[in-house]
């Protein structure tokens, strides 16, 4: 009774653990990043900080000369708005208006010296009865409505000059009202802003569905769209990963069923097989919790893909209890070497600098923990051996027979196979780019590339970064920054100098009307001498004059109300020490990664690089994986040599799964498909299962035939996924069925042929 | 109190709300109204501005064309440029025929909702970009910017309409004295909007 409230309890606690698991899960790419790699962290924070870019890009080509690309993009303004996608550029009237007024009462602290060097040459007498000419011809325009009302308020064109500088449209395109048009009149771009960011697929999917209508629409109008934007690549993964699930799954579960089934013969023997499944995915969850609330961290998504491998192990398991309980037999032995070898190898992830593997060990260690101990519930007696002999005793027992008979041939057999694929782990290397495990249609990808060329990114991924106790120490150390490279100011320069730039400036402004101090007599002489009123200017002549240098500064706060506030919100932000100034950088890859390399050490900033993020994350995550290799190999040494304290049973235990990993790896290396975190991953399932089989093939011939339904159904399993489109799940199926054929097969050539002959124990009476 | 005050007061009361000037509302379910009757027309105006910084004011003269089936309006000045509304956009062609660029002038933006609102009729889009109330006049129609920003270039727009529907004058008022006025002849409705008209000058 205590036993059952215990065993109740502990399944209760495991749960909560289990749920509060996934509440915890987070997508953010900090749990990737190893401990110790301080920039890659701090780059990884800001780009977290400053959320996913928001944007989706949709070009209208013209494809027939009666086509009309802005009625389309005008029609996709309109579908899209519902769903949450509206356009950047806000060049309503009103918005237009707002930010120049902004300006207007800012000159003195907007002009930088260049913009006024350059108004210098309109200052003579001739130049400004030139523009006052120009003015009074512009007015007879009879469609001119607000031109001599902008006149009057900023003769000089001052407000203008400090907007250009604003314009952050693609270069050489010209704006269109909310689109940008290419002087060739044949390509059109809209900007579109989304409302949710691009992991929301359940918002993206209709998104993208109304646009591929529209595209539709269009091609009969002949218009071709193209469109470009994370959502796109978030929403064809998941479509693809959709589709390779219905694909696979059913199948796969088809024919892994008929196989035990096959093996078992019995509807409770297929049930109580999948105890520990069920309690490996919990235990995983628990144990991924836990390692959560003792580290304060969020469990990285990325991690639940783990949990295959772990579900892999744990179907062998849940065989060898059956099979062994169907035959009177009591495995616990071998299913806790089996855990303990395992185990310790994920262990030594405890030791990872890397947050997400110190996860995945925690959950592999919790995983197995749990499914070992739910093989404890299967009731032995309870489960009765099938009726008729199944096919695999018959084939066991026969191969257990040729295996014997060949011993030596075994092992020359291993090793020539060692010999033909240590070659291929020289040929052997990582995937470099990271595009390879994206799951988007080809189509996503040329349409990208397309835009790109023809309008530039759809957003800044290179920022200099600064931080500050405030606004102005963050953008004063941005500022620094970019001077240190060698480069004028930015977006974010121009929309709020620091202070002491602003002071600067007024100070130039000073010396500039303190010099032209005759300006309204030489003004009035040259307005009365084009036939216009010179008092009518005076709001002009109100604005160019000499300023003291207590005048509000710009500030942040200066933009609110107008459309460039949106903008500058993520530029200049918050973060939980202080203030980051965020200067975009129009570089993108190898042009970015020189400037970084450019970049003094000394500098008050630093350079952040979102294209180059993930492959940098990756390489981090495989060198650190990669240096606790020699931990991992000493440990599953250690564990298996105090375990069963013989060599050769240690060996003939040990080796079979070694070398799975050098044929796997070599087999790969000779096909040239590249490693990738992916495959790394599959390790542990290889391990895992190649571990058991050596260990129960040691015990004795008995469990020949669970060894083999345990590797056929995971062959099965991991076969199917060869039917995926996706890259991630089709290169994880290529790696898991060599590597588990590998182990498979080198457990049958080297375990019996290095165990003790007729190692098998009598079953009970 | 004398029994006369009360009664007194009721008349007043009555005499205010006689006097009260329509409701904005009922002016522009009017006017669309009217509009709905008129599938096409043509109507000339006078175009006076009167520029601060100018002694003489600037007049031109012109006219309208409206397709309303179509959604398409011809804005023609004498012997001056074109403009042509159309899918929603504005397009121009100068004194010499020439097509212009139109896209992202502001001014021509700001223009081009009203022309859309002569175009079908419906004066309440305006309401995104402008307060409404009821101007000098029972007919008249007067609109303010609602944001900042506006009102440094434009005032008030004061629209006057006839009794049936169409509009009889109509006033651009930016501050500092700048005042742009149409007066609109009487539309002819007999006019038959022929489609070249709307495809350039």
């Amino acid at each position: 009774m205590v036993k059952s409230s215990a065993i109740v309890a502990a399944i209760i606690a495991l749960v909560a653990l289990a749920v509060t698991g996934v509440a915890r899960l987070d997508s953010d790419l900090t749990g990737m990043i190893p401990a110790a790699d301080v920039p890659l962290a701090r780059e990884a924070r800001f780009f977290s900080g400053m959320g996913a870019i928001r944007v989706l890009m949709v070009e209208a080509e013209v494809t027939s000369p009666s086509a009309d690309p802005r009625t389309t993009l005008q029609s996709i303004v309109t579908r899209l708005a519902p769903l949450g996608a509206h356009p950047a550029r806000d060049n309503g009237i009103e918005g237009v208006a707002h930010t120049m007024q902004v300006v207007a009462a800012h000159l003195p602290e907007f002009l930088t010296a260049e913009d006024l060097a350059e108004t210098e040459a309109g200052m003579s007498a001739e130049a400004l009865s030139q523009r006052l000419k120009d003015l009074r011809e512009r007015l007879q325009r009879p469609d001119d409505w607000l031109t001599a009302t902008a006149a009057r308020q900023d003769v000089l064109s001052l407000t203008a000059r400090v907007l250009q500088h604003f314009s952050v449209g693609p270069v050489g395109a010209r704006p269109d009202g909310a689109f940008f048009t290419m002087p060739d009149g044949q390509h059109m771009v809209l900007r579109l802003d989304v409302d949710f960011p691009p992991d929301d697929v359940g918002r993206g999917q209709p998104l993208l569905a109304a646009l591929k209508q529209e595209a539709s629409i269009a091609a009969s109008h002949g218009v071709h769209l193209r469109w470009a934007g994370s959502y796109r690549h978030y929403v064809e993964n998941a479509d693809t990963i959709q589709s390779d699930l219905m694909a696979t799954i059913p199948l796969e579960v088809l024919l892994v069923g008929l196989v035990i089934w096959t093996l078992v013969r019995s509807w409770r023997a297929m049930l109580v097989i999948h105890l520990p499944v069920v309690g490996s995915v919990v235990g995983a969850m628990a144990g991924a919790c836990v390692w959560s609330l003792v580290t304060g961290r969020p469990v990285p998504m990325a991690m639940i893909g783990a949990t295959a491998g772990i579900l892999g192990i744990a179907v062998d398991y849940g065989a060898h209890a059956v099979v062994g309980a169907q035959e009177g037999r009591r495995c616990v032995k071998q299913l806790l070497l089996g855990f303990l070898t395992t185990g310790a190898a994920f262990i030594c992830l405890f030791f990872s600098l890397v947050p997400a593997l110190q996860c995945l060990g925690a959950m592999v260690v919790t995983g197995l923990g749990t499914a070992l101990l739910s093989t404890m519930l299967v009731p032995g007696g309870r489960i009765p051996p099938p009726r008729r002999e199944p096919v695999w005793n018959r084939i066991g027992a026969s191969t257990n027979r040729l295996l014997q008979r060949q011993r030596r041939s075994c092992l020359l057999i291993a090793t020539i196979m060692t010999l033909a694929t240590l070659p291929g782990l020289w040929r052997l290397h990582f995937e470099s780019d990271i595009k390879t495990f994206d799951g988007s249609t080809a189509q996503a990808w040329d349409d990208l590339e397309v835009i790109i060329q023809r309008w530039g990114t759809p957003d800044s991924s290179t920022f200099i970064v600064a931080h500050g106790d405030s606004p102005d120490a963050a953008l004063a150390a941005a500022a620094a920054t970019r001077a240190r490279l060698g480069l004028g100011p930015g977006l974010l320069e121009r929309l709020v100098p620091d202070l002491a730039e602003q002071a600067r400036r007024r100070e130039a402004w000073n010396v500039f009307w303190t010099r032209h101090a005759d300006f309204p007599a030489k003004f009035a002489e040259a307005c009365r001498s084009n036939g216009l009123r010179p008092e009518a200017f005076a709001p002009s002549l109100a604005a160019y004059h000499v300023v003291t240098q207590s005048r509000d500064p710009i500030t942040p706060e200066s933009w609110t109300g107008s459309p460039i506030s949106a903008a500058l919100t993520p530029l200049l932000h918050r973060d939980g020490t202080g203030w980051i100034a965020a200067s975009p950088l129009p570089l993108s890859g190898q042009a970015a990664l020189d400037l970084m390399e450019r970049l003094p050490g000394d500098s008050p900033g630093w350079i952040a690089n979102r294209t180059d993020l993930g492959k940098r994350i990756v390489s981090a995550v495989q060198h650190d994986l990669t240096s606790l290799i020699p931990m991992i190999v000493a440990a599953v040494v250690i564990v298996m040599t105090l375990a069963v304290r013989a060599w050769r049973p240690a060996v003939a235990m040990l080796l079979p799964p070694a070398l799975a990993l050098v044929w796997a790896f070599g087999i790969q290396g000779w096909m040239g498909l590249p490693l990738t975190p992916f495959s790394l991953l599959a390790v542990t399932f290889v391990l895992g299962i190649g571990i058991d089989s050596a260990v129960f093939l040691n015990a004795g011939s008995w469990s020949m035939s669970a060894i083999l339904v345990a590797w056929l159904t995971t062959l099965l399993g991991t076969a199917t996924l060869l039917l995926a489109n996706h890259p991630v799940v089709w290169s994880l199926g290529v790696s898991l069925s060599i590597g588990m054929t590998a182990a498979f097969v080198a457990t049958l050539l080297v375990t019996p042929a290095l165990s003790r002959p007729a190692a098998s124990p009598a079953p009970p009476a | 109190m004398s029994p006369v005050c009360p009664l007194l007061l009721l008349i007043l009361a009555q005499l205010a709300v006689a006097a009260q000037p329509e409701p904005v509302t009922t002016i522009l379910e009017r006017v669309a109204t009217a509009a709905k009757q008129v599938g096409a027309l043509r109507v000339t105006f006078q175009q006076e501005k009167h520029l601060a910084i100018l002694d003489e004011p600037l007049i031109t003269t012109g006219s309208i064309e409206i397709d309303r089936v179509n959604g398409l309006l011809r804005w023609q000045y004498d012997r001056g440029p074109v403009l042509i509304l159309a899918a929603g956009r504005v397009k121009r062609w100068g004194a010499d025929g020439k097509a212009e660029s139109a896209g992202d002038d502001p001014a021509l933006q700001a223009m081009a909702g009203q022309m859309k609102a002569l175009t079908s009729g419906d004066w309440k889009p305006l309401q995104e970009l402008f307060t409404m109330e009821v101007g000098h006049g029972p007919d008249h129609l007067l609109l303010r910017p609602r944001g900042v920003g506006m009102t440094a270039y434009i005032e008030y727009v004061e629209i006057a309409f006839r009794t049936d529907g169409s509009p009889n004058t109509l006033v651009l008022a930016a501050p500092g004295g700048d005042r742009t006025t149409y007066t609109f002849a009487m539309p002819d409705p007999a006019w038959k909007p022929d489609p070249s008209r709307f495809a350039g000058p």
